[in-house]
């Protein structure tokens, strides 16, 4: 079986009929590269206007989701009007459900600086009614009117009661009609002496004059409720011409807007009813009025949506990078006044979908999932079209406190959702609503088709991300290394690597060493370098591996022959970093009933794809040599030194070569490493990792010293995934390590015992010398074997039953 | 009364509290005068009286109601008022670094103030019980005097340069200012005038001889101008 040649294993990118020296004579791609399907899908579900198509664009990390994104919004959000300014108002007659107020595009922001003048106006102008010596003189008038009402009321009594011999005395805390007699009070000795009809008429007397007495405090009480409505009166009077005067310019602005109008209505009502709260605290009041308070406060303007903006900005693009409930909906907050927890109007802001509104809003999907209430509070309010801002603590009963109900604002927004595929997944099986509210998804690819126009193209994307992000222009040589590491990223030589971020951190750290090394341009080396030190930072545990197996820790053979065992390849992943090693792989095998255990299920260390590829073998194993009779055999399989669960089929080749050595005791090549699957007609099938497997055993056998024994031995078809390091390519090419394809099984089984696997002949035998052969002579042997031990079985019973 | 010497300024109350009003009075007042500030805390006489008799009711200012007024609770009364106002005036004479002197004693406010002007340089005559309008007090400086009495015009000026407001001179004219508004009044028809203008000030100065010459006819003017009253001599 001819090993492959040194070129069928690194596929080089050339750029053949490409002219160009550095990447700075590229021209930028139009468009992101291979993904076409996703471009024309989010083009799709951003210009459809109707309800629920959101976009749910998915892939990997770093394949250019968000940049697409960005650039089409940024495109459609020109073409579009500038949406709605929105606002929040005081409602006067019932300031627990704040008015939500839509203007024209830059409108609020006038309107709040508008109201602040009238306030700043208005108390400037209203005191100064109330210190006009018109009002004073006015006020003078009926206050002076009222006391002497009141004072004559009192006189007229104090009169009376000394024409009835009675004075009347002021007391600390009222008043008191007391008996006198020529300006004198009558002594307790005084009133004794009188007979007792005059006492009675005194005491009478006392009784009428005290009832009118209360009756004039009575009408005392009347005549100042009456002065202060008359005041009152007065003060509306004064004020309303000013404020009318005050409110006309306002009025005249904004004629065309009904809403802002009635809510002017509303200022004006609110300001006549509470008129002195314009007044200054005068000398001695106790909390007069709303000077420096917060009671000002009731005729300002909340913006929640205009601050900035104005007509022809264009829509909103808003990409939220903490998607919380409060950040997304908006929130309601408190100030502590007074040992309590208050709100009002101006206290709403406005969150992502506030600012959005009327435009795109962008957001990470994992975010939005693992924030608490954000993705009930977001598909609520796509599915309700209102944005109904909230004090999450209060709805959730941990602020007890008077809360607000704003008036919703309608929602006219685009939301795409950026995220992975099983996201996307999971939540399209398991939210109902997912399905209604995100009906358009935008799948990007993962990997780019490689031919060379591709290559070209590729080319000109890592040349216009070099641009983006300052990176030295790269030489020629030094691009096609990026194009043939994208190669690699994919695992693939007829593909590349969709992922962006990846093309951008290479091309970020070769432009660093280059400028290190004084370069103008990044060259070849600091490519190759960026590459070896990305792989450096991240093989910390593969060194650890590789350490144990050169320490013989860790069992493997790369020389010699043995009985049952191979070498078997093994892919671990650290995060990003993926890397292969050697594992040995062992199979006893004895006279059974034709079992074939797998160790690592027995102990739960082997997953469900792996048990799956032991099965396959078992089975290929009964299809092919228990044609005449049963499989007389106990075998076991085994990762030796595994401690941790091994998953995948990418063994079952390895763990068959293993299974027939122990069974025809034909030793194996511990010089070669197998990977691949089997199905269950010994076909050879593709395996994952199968570049990190070969360069993972290549590591090894270079440590100890490269034979010209030593190879690998893979399917055939992941001959075109192969793009290996140069180190490996060269030792290929100089016949020092070999990598073999196969197809089948027994050409795997025929490299590693190095004699024939054996094809049946006419008769239906293998050749004896075969290991196939062997295998054959051995089930045969254990079979009769078997069937000795069930007649003597059966005659040592017969005997026992015999009288 | 030898409660004041000459010289010195005296408080007369029957309120228990010392208002701003009096204070600023009694600064201003003692900036210009050697003496001692004096205080005469007076008891009407006429309440323990009334509330001896057997059928007397207290009739609430605010509230209207009947309730039962009896002489010791009237005693009790006075006596705690007193006490509230000798710890308020000895605070304000600490407070202006003068010697001090406290009585508390009966009779009628008026005359004992009048009294006391016979010795004093002035007489500050707190504000008695009287309606809600007297206790929130008014604005600015009255005076009431003869054109002649220059003191009592420059006490009004610096007392009202005190309390922060225009002042509001009211002069009773004779007939040798020209020019005077009220110089072809009579006396009374004038004097009612001021009354009625003199009312909102927070400070009125008196000179004394523009007083009614009747004690009743000034008991009537002193309770119809309110505030606190600045009694000068003529």
């Amino acid at each position: 079986m001819p090993a492959l040649a040194a070129e069928s294993l690194y596929t080089p990118c050339r750029f053949d009929g490409l002219d160009f020296t550095t990447s700075d004579q590229l021209a930028p791609l139009p468009h992101l590269l291979g993904q076409e399907r996703a471009h024309e899908a989010v083009e799709f579900g951003v210009g459809m206007r109707d309800r629920g198509f959101n976009l749910f664009v998915l892939g990997p990390a770093g394949v250019g989701k968000r940049h697409l994104v960005e650039t089409v919004l940024g495109t459609q959000a020109t073409e579009r009007a500038a949406p709605q300014d929105w606002c929040y108002v005081n409602n006067f007659k019932d300031p627990q459900r704040p008015q939500a107020l839509s203007l024209p595009a830059g409108m609020a922001a006038r309107l709040r600086h508008d109201m602040a003048q009238l306030v700043e106006e208005l108390r400037a102008a209203i005191p100064a009614l109330f210190d006009s010596e018109e009002h004073r003189a006015r006020a003078e008038l009926i206050e002076t009117e009222i006391r002497e009402q009141q004072e004559g009321g009192l006189n007229e009594l104090g009169q009376e009661a000394a024409a009835q011999h009675f004075t009347l005395l002021h007391t600390p805390a009222g008043f008191t009609l007391a008996p006198s007699r020529e300006g004198q009070l009558l002594s307790p000795d005084d009133i004794m002496k009188m007979s007792e009809a005059e006492r009675e008429r005194l005491q009478e007397t006392h009784e009428a004059l005290q009832q009118k007495l209360q009756k004039v405090i009575r009408r005392a009480q009347q005549l100042n409720k009456e002065k202060r409505a008359r005041i009152k009166q007065l003060i509306q009077e004064m004020t309303g011409a000013a404020l009318t005067a005050a409110l006309e310019d306002l009025r005249a602005r904004y004629a065309t807007l009904p809403t802002v109008m009635q809510y002017l209505d509303a200022v004006q009502a609110d300001v006549m009813e509470h008129i002195e709260d314009f007044r200054p605290a005068g000398e001695g009041e106790a909390g007069a009025g709303m000077e420096e308070g917060p009671g000002f406060r009731r005729f300002e303007v909340n913006v929640l949506v205009g601050d900035g903006a104005g007509e022809g900005a264009g829509a909103p693009v808003v990409f939220e990078d903490n998607p919380t409930h409060p950040n997304l909906l908006g929130r309601i907050e408190h100030v502590a006044r007074f040992g309590m927890l208050v709100t009002d109007f101006g206290l709403i802001k406005a969150g992502a979908l506030h600012r959005a509104n009327g435009g795109y809003l962008v957001l990470d999907a994992f975010k939005v999932l693992t924030q608490p209430f954000a993705w009930e509070g977001l598909k609520r309010a796509l599915a309700s079209g209102e944005l109904r801002p909230e004090a999450l603590g209060q709805t959730y009963g941990l602020i007890s406190t008077v809360g607000l109900e704003p008036q919703p604002i309608p929602l006219d927004v685009k939301v795409v959702l950026l995220g992975d595929r099983r996201l996307y997944y999971l939540l399209l099986a398991m939210d109902r609503e997912f399905g209604e509210l995100f009906k358009v998804a935008a799948d990007f690819e993962d990997e780019i088709d490689r031919a060379p126009e591709q290559e070209h193209l590729y080319a000109r994307l890592a040349a216009e991300l070099a641009r983006r992000h300052n990176v030295p222009a790269l030489e020629r040589a030094a691009l096609a290394r990026v194009v043939e590491q994208g190669a690699r990223w994919a695992g693939d030589a007829r593909k590349l690597s969709a992922n962006l971020e990846a093309v951008t951190d290479l091309l970020r750290e070769a432009g660093q060493y280059a400028r290190q090394e004084g370069h103008a341009c990044t060259d070849l080396a600091s490519v190759e370098r960026a590459i070896a030190q990305q792989r450096r930072r991240a093989d910390r545990i593969h060194r650890r591996l590789h350490e144990a197996i050169l320490r013989d820790e860790l069992h493997v053979a790369t020389a010699g022959a043995a009985v049952g065992q191979v070498n078997g390849l093994s892919v671990s992943f650290t995060g990003e970093y993926a890397f292969a090693h050697p594992v040995r792989i062992t199979a006893t095998t004895r006279l059974g009933e034709g079992e074939v255990v797998d160790i690592q299920r027995e102990v739960k260390l082997g997953g469900p794809i792996h048990t799956k590829g032991v099965l396959i073998l078992a089975s290929l194993l009964g299809a092919r040599f228990a044609a005449d009779h049963p499989l007389a055999l106990h075998a076991s399989l085994v990762f030796e030194q595994t401690y941790g669960e091994v998953d995948g089929d990418s063994a079952s080749v390895a763990e068959y070569c293993a299974l027939m050595s122990s069974l025809g005791d034909v030793t194996l090549r511990q010089s070669l490493a197998v990977t691949g699957s089997l199905d269950q007609h010994g076909r050879v099938q593709p395996i994952g990792g199968v570049n990190e497997k070969i360069e993972g055993f290549f590591d090894i056998c270079r440590a100890r010293g490269l034979t010209g024994e030593q190879g690998v031995v893979i399917p055939s078809a992941n001959i075109a995934h192969l793009m290996l390091r140069a180190e490996v390519v060269a030792a290929v090419r100089e016949g020092r390590f070999h990598v073999h394809a196969v197809s089948g099984v027994d050409e795997a089984l025929a490299l590693l015992a190095a004699r024939p696997a054996g094809e049946r002949g006419e008769d239906g035998k293998y050749p004896r010398d075969s290991v196939n052969g062997c295998v054959v002579a051995r089930l045969r042997q254990w079979f009769e074997r078997a069937q000795t031990l069930a007649a003597a079985r059966s005659g040592r019973a017969a005997r026992g039953r015999s009288p | 009364m030898n409660t004041a010497a000459r010289g010195g300024v005296v408080l007369v109350s029957a309120e228990p509290r010392v208002s701003e009003a009096v204070r600023a009075a009694a600064r201003l007042l003692l900036e210009e005068t050697p003496g001692d500030l004096s205080g005469l805390f007076v008891e009407d006489p006429r309440l323990l009286a009334a509330a001896s008799l057997p059928f007397t009711r207290e009739i609430g200012r605010h509230s209207g109601v009947a309730r039962a007024f009896e002489r010791s609770d009237m005693e009790r009364l006075l006596r705690g008022r007193a006490r509230a106002f000798e710890s308020e005036f000895a605070a304000l004479a600490q407070a202006l670094r003068r010697p001090w002197r406290f009585e508390q004693c009966r009779g009628d406010a008026l005359t004992r103030a009048l009294d006391a002007l016979q010795e004093a340089t002035a007489v500050i005559l707190a504000p008695a019980a009287a309606g809600p309008e007297a206790r929130a007090g008014g604005q600015g400086v009255s005076a009431i005097a003869r054109a002649r009495n220059v003191g009592a015009l420059r006490a009004a000026d610096r007392l009202a340069k005190a309390v922060g407001h225009p002042v509001q001179t009211h002069i009773i004219a004779d007939a040798t200012v020209a020019g005077d508004p009220l110089a072809a009044r009579p006396e009374s028809a004038s004097r009612d005038w001021l009354l009625s203008r003199a009312a909102r000030a927070a400070v009125v100065v008196i000179s004394v001889s523009v007083l009614p010459s009747t004690a009743s006819e000034r008991a009537e003017m002193l309770r119809a101008l309110r505030g606190v009253l600045v009694l000068v001599p003529d």
